[in-house]
């Protein structure tokens, strides 16, 4: 069975709130009954009613249940008991599991196999292939329209913008949700808060409509474009096929979808709230193509995120890539071991070579949002009010001013290189993980 | 002006009043800007930004900087506590702040120190609570002094623990020269644990050009490792220009018997008192002094500050409480003679404050185990009290446990021991248990006020009490009768037990 770290635990938690309370439920006492088997971990937990909650964790993924009333996932109970086991294992009798945790673990592994026959179903083709000719119809006149609101723009300058409503903005998004192209909507939401971005706005605006007008562009000559630029252009535009499709297609031998058996190091994660929806972006390393994956999970409301990579640990799997260039997304279709952190096979780059892989990606992908930098040998500076890292050349970084935990990264380092992992904006770094020699460790953002 | 920042420009003013002209590039940029239509100007000037911004970001270089660098922190660390002291140390500063220092205490003791990760978190915390800080530097290791080097909040931490303290470090005179007052009382206080001569020298060296309230805060630090030979400096700092400073050399003065106040003293309080031993019993004679002499003053007799009539007591009272207590001769004999003594009531209470004053728990058990220290108030008393070994304490305590429990009693004996935040041993905390729950018991009163004060024992209870505590608890709870401040209290009292006695596990796990 794999070791987890209460750090692991803690990151699993849904809020800081949350985190808190496991915390203080981490404690024997409140455990009446705590039991283990090969699969599973379980507890009886004193609440305030007469009957004690009922916590169950299976171990494979980490999945949670709880049969507390709350609506947070994992719950309180959930994390308190996986603490537990993680800083107190000998409290846990070894035990055949009691049926309220058979049942489940039987009702978890029905519902994969189902999951798995339901992927294979196809639609009727001549339905999906009507469908994408209706919604090809919507984004090429949402388009043409989005062309024109750029043109007006820059016909009657920039300099106006920064007095412009939230609405100037939000409603030539909403054009572009109900014209299916979500993608293309979340661009130009981000476009709003540029003009109050402080000196030089104007070029960082402009550079962000010449991108959003290459890929306007983009579209209306698709067919031109390399079958996977196709795909990234359609991706970019918000035109993503299910998970489904992919594995369908994967399953018939299309060529333009690729599954990736490896061992997949996850380096880290990001959680941010976009537009009612929570974005976690958790970043995974190949371990024989030293390949960073990109995972993204979206959760509406207070839905919980799927919560199965947790920074620092390492699984067997396969991946399915999503058809695309330059930094590649997937998801999971299947694991099959938790393995032993492998953080000495990776290989990170002083600034200089990370720059030029940057520069390649971007030469794959103009539209690359946040990309994954492994940097080593670097060492957190505080100069001239900012936070940087800097290698052993001098070259330096500046890091994110969302970045919480300038001094934890400093504490780390105690003024010896590191290795970081963080995403690169183009601009500035935001840390997501530590390697030390000893240890691996996520930062809270 | 380059090609970028005219198309910037340009695009401010709008393609509606300025006719864009085309940009130029090299290469790759220059072939692509030359297939743009420029009698499409808005669609040319979109095409043309996108085209050159992305021309550069792919060329961005990172910057290469020449900043001064730090000295880095030795690799060479205590052991960092275990991964679940650390989860104990996140819940203790987010919910338990209160139980931070018997933690800290155990990781001392127990030669580790916090985690890298931790520590902005633990050094923050001792910058908005200075109590903590003398735990805290002594908690966070070679690292954690390394850190608080690096941000000016933190300094206090620097001082680190009296073990590995090296007053010639480059670190410590930093601080001790430039720090701030609280970062250098703590470099102090372990230079004076450390080396309690050399760190009086490094005091009186600085001593005339500090301010009043660093020379008050400075001067303090002596109590630490206090002798004899610090009695010329003391003496000195009787002179000085601040009243805070003098009381503060006073109250140190009379812990040495041989310093030259007491020697005063001693003479001031000649003509006053008469002894006459008389086999196992003492006569004490008394004479009120009849005038203030201004010499007085500079030893901290205060001339005023009662009513007249009782002025004369007062004084005398005062030198009772400067002068070595030896010349009583054997405390038990002398409290014995004071009983029924028209005098008592100066006699006493100057006792007390000497007994206070100069430490002395020989006086303070005889003091404490008869009759007359009824003349104390009780916040004496708990002073007394805190001289004696845990182990006294508890027997003296044992010995006042009310034979009839009624409420006031109980409630009298408990808030006798409340106020002390000292650990009482299983027993004894089962013995304060009981009478707590007795008092629970009792729900005649509101006992919302009360429950306040019991607090302290959430600190003070033996942490292995926790599974009885659970008990009664819960037998309580289950009483219809039962007062909501009651089950409330106990129930957080229970809380803290239970996290002290997982705290306190962890550590002895690992002995």
């Amino acid at each position: 069975m794999m070791m987890w770290t209460s750090e692991q635990v803690l990151a699993l938690a849904p809020d800081a709130n949350s985190a808190k309370r496991g915390k203080s439920l981490a404690n024997v006492s409140q455990w009446p009954l705590l039991g283990r088997s090969e699969q599973a971990v379980w507890g009886e937990c004193k609440g305030s009613g007469k009957t004690p909650y009922r916590t169950q964790i299976d171990l494979a993924e980490p999945a949670f249940r709880c049969s507390c009333p709350s609506r947070k996932f994992p719950c309180k109970h959930g994390l308190g008991l996986f603490l537990l086991l993680t800083e107190r294992a000998d409290a846990f009798q070894e035990a055949p599991p009691p049926d309220w945790v058979t049942e489940w673990l039987e009702k978890r592994s029905h519902s994969a196999q189902r999951k798995q026959t339901k992927a294979t179903k196809a639609a009727a083709p001549e339905a999906q292939a009507k469908r994408a000719q209706q919604r090809a119809t919507k984004v090429a006149a949402g388009l043409v329209d989005l062309e024109q609101w750029l043109q007006d723009m820059v016909n009657q300058g920039l300099a106006p913008l920064p007095n412009q409503p939230y609405r100037f903005w939000d409603q030539a998004a909403a054009r572009l949700v109900d014209a299916q192209a979500p993608g293309l909507a979340q661009r130009v939401r981000s476009l709003a808060s540029i003009p109050h971005s402080g000196n030089d706005w104007p070029k960082r605006m402009l550079r962000s409509l010449g991108l959003l007008h290459l890929l306007v562009q983009g579209y209306q000559r698709i067919e031109t474009l390399s079958p996977a630029m196709q795909a990234e252009v359609r991706s970019q535009i918000g035109w993503i096929q299910t998970q489904d499709e992919l594995r369908r297609r994967a399953e018939q031998g299309d060529p333009s979808v690729n599954g990736e058996k490896d061992i997949w190091q996850v380096m880290g994660k990001v959680t941010f709230e976009e537009d009612n929806l929570t974005v976690q972006r958790t970043w995974l390393l190949g371990y024989q193509t030293q390949k960073p994956i990109l995972i993204l999970n979206f959760a509406h409301g207070s839905q919980p995120l799927d919560i199965s990579l947790v920074p620092g640990t390492c699984f067997v799997g396969e991946l399915i890539l999503y058809p695309g260039t330059g930094i590649r997304r997937a998801f999971v279709v299947s694991r099959e071991a938790a393995v032993p952190q492998l953080a000495d096979n990776v290989v990170a780059d002083q600034v200089e070579v990370a720059f030029s892989r940057y520069a390649q990606a971007l030469s794959q992908n103009p539209w690359l949002g946040s990309y994954p930098m492994i940097l080593g040998q670097v060492q957190p500076v505080q100069q001239d009010m900012c936070w940087w890292v800097q290698d052993t050349t001098g070259h330096v970084l500046p890091l994110s001013a969302q970045f919480q935990n300038p001094f934890e990264l400093l504490a780390i380092s105690g003024g010896h290189p590191l290795t970081v992992f963080g995403e690169w904006n183009g601009a500035e770094l935001l840390p997501l993980s530590v390697l030390t020699e000893t240890q691996f460790l996520a930062m809270e953002n | 002006m380059e090609p970028w920042q005219t198309l910037v420009a340009t695009a401010l003013v709008g393609t509606g009043r300025q006719t864009p002209t085309a940009p130029e590039g090299e290469g790759n940029l220059k072939h692509l800007l030359d297939q743009l239509d420029w009698s499409q100007p808005e669609q040319s000037l979109l095409g043309a930004a996108g085209a050159i911004a992305l021309h550069q970001q792919i060329g961005q270089q990172p910057a290469k900087k020449d900043w001064p660098t730090v000295e880095p922190c030795s690799l060479e660390d205590r052991r960092c506590i275990q991964m679940a002291t650390a989860r104990h140390l996140d819940t203790a500063l987010s919910t338990y702040p209160e139980v931070l220092p018997e933690l800290l205490s155990l990781i001392i003791e127990a030669g580790q120190r916090v985690p890298e990760w931790q520590l902005p978190r633990l050094l923050q915390m001792g910058y908005q609570t200075s109590e903590l800080r003398p735990y805290i530097a002594a908690a966070v290791g070679k690292r954690g002094q390394w850190l608080a080097a690096q941000q000016p909040n933190w300094g206090y931490a620097q001082a680190g623990d009296a073990n590995t303290f090296l007053s010639n470090s480059s670190q410590m005179q930093a601080v001790w020269q430039n720090g701030r007052r609280s970062d250098r009382v703590l470099v102090l206080q372990r230079w004076r644990e450390a080396d309690p001569n050399a760190a009086r020298a490094a005091l009186e060296a600085v001593w005339s050009t500090e301010s009043a309230k660093d020379r008050e805060a400075f001067i303090a630090v002596l109590q630490t490792n206090l002798t004899i030979a610090d009695e010329p400096f003391l003496e000195t700092a009787l002179s000085d220009r601040a009243k805070s400073v003098r009381q503060i050399a006073v109250n140190l003065l009379v812990q040495l018997p041989r310093s030259r106040l007491c020697q005063r003293m001693a003479q001031r309080i000649q003509p006053l008192v008469q002894l006459s031993d008389e086999g196992d019993s003492l006569q004490i004679d008394v004479t009120l002094p009849s005038n203030y002499d201004p010499d007085w003053k500079r030893d901290g007799i205060q001339a005023e500050g009662r009513s007249p009539e009782r002025q004369q007591g007062g004084w005398l009272e005062q030198i009772i409480a400067a002068t070595p207590l030896d010349m009583w001769g054997d405390p038990v004999v002398a409290i014995r003679a004071i009983s029924g003594h028209p005098q008592q009531a100066i006699l006493m209470p100057g006792w007390g404050l000497a007994v206070h004053h100069q430490q002395r728990i020989d006086w303070a058990d005889a003091v404490l185990n008869n009759p007359m220290s009824q003349l104390l108030d009780d916040v004496m008393v708990g002073q007394l009290l805190a001289l004696l070994t845990p182990q006294r304490q508890e027997r003296w305590l044992k010995a006042r446990l009310p034979d009839n429990p009624n409420e006031e009693d109980i409630t009298h004996w408990l808030l006798l021991l409340v106020q002390r935040l000292q650990p009482w041993d299983l027993a004894f905390s089962r013995l304060i248990f009981e009478q707590t729950m007795a008092l629970a018991n009792d729900s005649s009163r509101n006992a919302y006020s009360f429950t306040s004060e019991i607090r302290n024992l959430r600190l003070t209870l033996h942490p292995d009490i926790a599974a009885e505590v659970a008990i009664a608890v819960e037998n309580y709870s289950n009483d219809a009768n039962a007062s909501r401040h009651w089950k409330r209290s106990l129930l957080a009292l229970l809380k803290y037990l239970n996290f002290r006695r997982e705290m306190h596990r962890v550590f002895q796990a690992s002995e």
